[in-house]
């Protein structure tokens, strides 16, 4: 009984001993914590009005007093410099980033590269991207020919590529070795510029029809209007899925368009297909559209009809055609998709 | 026999001493709504030959003067004979001088006017006013002296004084809303180091809506107050503290620049509609939000 019990005071004064030795060190390291955090931001607000002197004012200073010489040095300058690049576009800002990142930041990104930890290797491939470090390039394609690499790796590699060596990324490309999702592309294109996503209709018949989606998409968000004459190649694509696609890119490229190059879609067999050239007419005069309007009023898809009716009564002087056209037609749907949206603008006006 | 028909008689037509207060207050109003008006002071050459000649001659001129003036102006017949000062509210020297050449180019063209008969010119002083550092007893002593001196230097002369053209200091109070505190720091040394003529940018950083809606005694005072946000922000959106300023009586005082990563047609339209000035797509050149900073505080005087 009596060895129980000093088992027992044994047992329990080795547990005090380790939470005590637990709480010692959370309070230590909360303090260190503390500290750290502390000292970056002395960093940061000592730093930031010498940045903005270096890259906005483009004053002389001494780039001695920016070197990073401790990581939290280089906590405290990533920290800074990442709202500088994200932030802003001034020429003078990314392009001070870009040389003083290549000179002074890449030996702790490169070391951060070889980390085992990936939080800590895909954290430095977003630096390198911001930063545009181009002297990392070479690390940046030894992982990603490495077999272990992540996906969110590569993609991040890919951004990179995208940036700071176009050339190899359209190979990348063209080679179909990362799959990604519609999203993910859209997200990797998005970066680009104008001009490189020209570019990269050169190589557009060698993508995936994923990738050749989410370029089409992106193209349309971005209103490149002088590529109209590439979207218009694409509506005669065989893939469904394509045309549809090109039309609404074309929609939200804010494009006039030739009338004749869509009257066929007026009849085509998908109700997509429909529904976008319904919107698409609405940027002509309704004098010319009117009676193709008419026919897509009486369409078998509920969402062709609405939306050429709303169309119709947006587009100057369309309300009074589509009053005319009710008091002439017979077509039961026409009539009803007609009275609805003319109800609706009563309603809405009496509000 | 076809009867002479008179043209009608526009604005006012008062004394030095009936203007006296109406001027106060429409000083007072210069600097409010930030619009000059223009004191124009006519005189007519040899004044006391025709004083000889023919008393109610000046009483004539009077009955002409507010026949070409507007519906707005006044005219004022001054103490001094033969001198009247024209009073032109939301008008600037260069809209003075139009109204003059006009006048002037009409008097000289009728040849059966009294000014032909009696061989009368004008000359004329323009004193545009912009502060509310001018009493009215200065502006007639300095509008008469002028008229004196320009009268001495020939006819039909017109004379700019700019005492008073000088737009008085006024504070802008500046607000940047951000959560990212790097970037608030940014913004407010760019602000900072603007060069405004005529500006003083009083500026405070939030983190985040909320605070910025909690400042009462910062958001409730009447001064032009420029509001530099982010769509995105912790507690109250960026959205949302528009839709706030928005509901506030003399809400036309805040001028709100968005920052946002959001590029789409739509997202700007919405913005628009919801009580946006400026939409600035992030990331942004800094030199362009410098200028339409300026370019809203150049327009606050019309």
């Amino acid at each position: 009984m009596e060895i129980t019990i000093i088992s027992l005071m044994w047992v329990i004064s080795i547990l005090l001993i380790i939470f005590w030795g637990l709480a010692i060190y959370i309070i230590l390291k909360n303090k260190s914590n503390q500290r750290k955090n502390r000292f970056i931001e002395d960093e940061i607000n000592r730093i930031v009005p010498i940045w903005y002197d270096y890259l906005i004012l483009k004053k002389e200073i001494e780039l001695d007093q920016l070197i990073p010489n401790t990581k939290l040095d280089i906590l405290a300058t990533e920290k800074t410099l990442i709202s500088y690049s994200k932030g802003l576009t001034n020429p003078t800002v990314l392009e001070g980033i870009k040389d003083f990142s290549n000179c002074h930041l890449s030996n702790y990104y490169c070391g951060e590269l070889k980390s085992k930890k990936w939080s800590r290797r895909l954290n430095a491939l977003f630096r390198i991207y911001d930063f545009r470090i181009e002297s990392l390039l070479n690390e940046c394609k030894l992982i990603d020919n490495r077999k272990g690499c992540s996906v969110e790796e590569r993609h991040q590699i890919y951004k990179i590529y995208s940036r700071l060596d176009f050339n190899y990324f359209k190979k990348k490309l063209e080679s179909n070795e990362l799959l990604l999702s519609e999203f993910e592309y859209i997200k990797l294109f998005n970066s680009l510029s104008e001009g490189s996503l020209k570019d990269l209709l050169s190589i557009y018949n060698n993508l995936n029809k994923v990738c050749q989606l989410s370029l089409i998409s992106i193209i349309g968000s971005k209103h490149l209007i002088d590529i109209l004459p590439f979207l218009e190649s694409q509506l005669t694509h065989e893939d469904q899925e394509i045309r549809i696609r090109t039309l609404k890119a074309i929609y939200e490229s804010g494009c006039i368009i030739n009338l004749t190059v869509y009257l066929p879609f007026i009849t085509s067999a998908s109700w997509e297909e429909r529904l976008m050239v319904t919107k698409l007419l609405a940027r002509l005069p309704i004098e010319s559209t009117f009676s193709y309007y008419q026919q897509l009023l009486g369409d078998e898809s509920w969402w062709v009809r609405s939306e050429a009716a709303k169309c119709v009564n947006e587009i100057k002087y369309g309300k009074s055609k589509l009053q005319d056209l009710l008091n002439l037609t017979s077509d039961k749907f026409t009539i009803d998709m007609i009275k609805e949206v003319l109800g609706k603008e009563k309603l809405n006006d009496k509000f | 026999m076809e009867e002479k028909i008179n043209p009608p008689l526009n604005g006012l037509n008062l004394n030095e001493q009936e203007m006296e207060p109406l001027f106060n207050f429409l000083r007072a109003n210069v600097v409010r709504s930030r619009i000059p008006m223009t004191a124009v002071f006519l005189g007519i050459n040899n004044e006391k030959k025709y004083k000889e000649e023919n008393g109610s001659l000046e009483g004539k001129i009077t009955r002409y003067l507010q026949t070409v003036i507007r519906q707005t102006d006044i005219l004022v017949t001054l103490k001094s004979p033969y001198q009247w000062c024209v009073f032109l509210f939301q008008s600037k020297e260069e809209e003075g001088k139009a109204f003059l050449e006009r006048l002037f180019y009409q008097v000289q063209q009728d040849h059966e006017s009294l000014f032909h008969t009696y061989q009368l010119a004008f000359s004329a002083a323009i004193i545009e006013i912009r502060n509310n550092s001018v009493d009215f007893e200065t502006l007639m002593k300095i509008g008469i002296d002028t008229i004196k001196n320009t009268i001495r230097q020939g006819d039909w002369k017109i004379v700019n004084v700019r005492d008073f053209k000088e737009i008085g200091m006024e504070t802008i109070k500046v607000s940047i809303i951000e959560s990212d505190e790097i970037f608030s720091r940014i913004l407010e040394m760019s602000l900072k180091n603007l060069s405004l003529k005529h500006q003083n940018l009083e500026i405070r950083s939030f983190p985040d809506g909320y605070n910025f809606i909690q400042s009462d005694n910062w958001l409730s005072t009447s001064h032009t107050h420029l509001i530099i946000m982010n769509d995105i922000l912790p507690m109250k959106t960026g959205f949302e503290v528009l839709h706030m300023l928005r509901q506030l009586p003399n809400n036309k005082r805040f001028f709100v620049f968005m920052m946002t990563k959001r590029n789409t047609e739509e997202d700007m339209l919405f913005a628009f509609e919801k009580g946006v000035d400026v939409y600035l797509v992030k990331p942004f050149n800094i030199h362009l939000l410098e200028a339409q900073v300026k370019g809203i505080l150049n327009k606050l005087w019309k």
